[in-house]
């Protein structure tokens, strides 16, 4: 079976959890997963696969990685 | 029914031998096969999704968790490296990790974290825990440094160090269940991430540190020696030679597409910040009893 991915977002589309769960499983259960999920791909090319912290950009169907607040000096 | 403590179990923070008069129960989940180990019969229940177990018969488990695998960080430009992700933890290899249930179970199988975008400079993500319920836990991978101010990540098994010798690696939250990640000692070679079976290697000027070494859990599935591995520590990034892969792991590379985690619980491998960094692996959840 292959595996899905689903990114749990919060109000300001924050990932907040990914799950490893197909989506059969997931609509039949809303209880245990609460709130709003979208997909997320872990190994397709042009697709960004979601991490906690990252924002779901709903124009482009993707998701934004956060950006270093502040690149050190490097050597 | 007795709980956790009473049987002498808590999760990844301490080993889990459970003495017990009562026999083996029955349950059905995830994908069902039928395997010998040792010459005695089980059923053996694998989840690579998130599930839930269905105790028909009340009774003892043994069970074998993977936590998801940590991603990879990643440098701010080309020229400067990410670190590897570090393995998650792996629960009921090292000793037979039995359980006694009487009642359905959620079965949540971590997630891999994901590696640090193309020239961002930060870190990967963590990889989350599997849990059978509430009574027994893996955690999740550490995550790969980045060039931006990120050590590595503590978890199962940590996260190599981002770019420069100011970055510490990450951490292995019990080295029962994992190893601490590498070092790095400049912006072009970063360390490797701690696997199950050992620590990931240091960085060098040019060389990405080695990912550790992940487990062979094949046993616990009835299977010859190295069917089945987990839990390996990505290769460090580095501008010269990718830090090696570990035992069932991927490498660190220089340039392009990343290499993500292949078995279970294993970290991203690193890379140069003009690529993204890897992807770790999701985890697997276990769970056999005699028949």
């Amino acid at each position: 079976m292959e595996r899905q991915y689903f990114a749990q977002l919060d109000d300001n589309n924050v990932v907040t959890h990914v799950a490893v769960v197909q989506r059969e499983f997931l609509e039949a259960n809303p209880q245990r997963y609460t709130g709003r999920w979208v997909e997320t791909f872990f190994d397709t090319k042009g697709k960004t696969y979601a991490g906690i912290g990252f924002t779901y950009d709903e124009v482009s169907e993707d998701f934004v990685a956060p950006v270093s607040p502040e690149i050190e000096s490097e050597v | 029914m007795p709980n956790r403590r009473e049987l002498g179990y808590v999760s990844a923070g301490s080993t889990s031998t459970i003495v017990a008069t009562t026999g083996y129960g029955v349950a059905t989940g995830g994908t069902s096969s039928s395997i010998t180990v040792g010459g005695v019969n089980y059923t053996l229940l694998t989840f690579t999704t998130d599930g839930t177990l269905t105790v028909t018969s009340a009774g003892l488990f043994d069970v074998l968790l993977v936590g998801g695998g940590g991603g990879a960080g990643n440098g701010s430009s080309a020229g400067v490296t990410g670190a590897g992700g570090g393995a998650g933890a792996v629960i009921g290899i090292a000793a037979t990790t039995t359980i006694y249930l009487s009642a359905n179970q959620t079965i949540d199988v971590g997630a891999g974290g994901s590696g640090g975008a193309v020239s961002s400079g930060v870190a990967g993500t963590v990889g989350l825990e599997s849990t059978i319920g509430s009574l027994i836990s893996a955690s999740g991978g550490g995550f790969g440094g980045g060039s931006g101010g990120k050590d590595g990540g503590n978890g199962g098994s940590g996260g190599g160090a981002g770019a420069q010798t100011s970055h510490d690696s990450g951490k292995s939250v019990n080295e029962l269940f994992g190893n601490n990640g590498g070092l790095s000692v400049a912006n072009t070679g970063c360390g490797g991430g701690g696997g199950y079976s050992s620590a990931g290697g240091n960085g060098s000027s040019t060389v990405g540190g080695s990912g550790g070494n992940g487990v062979d859990i094949s046993a616990f599935l009835g299977q010859s020696a190295n069917t089945t591995l987990a839990a390996a520590g990505g290769g460090g990034g580095a501008t010269g030679t990718g830090g090696a892969a570990g035992t069932g792991g991927v490498a660190g590379k220089t340039s392009g597409a990343s290499n993500n985690g292949v078995n279970a619980g294993c970290g991203g491998g690193g890379n140069q910040g003009s690529a993204a960094g890897g992807n770790g692996a999701a985890g697997v959840v276990y769970v056999r009893f005699k028949v």
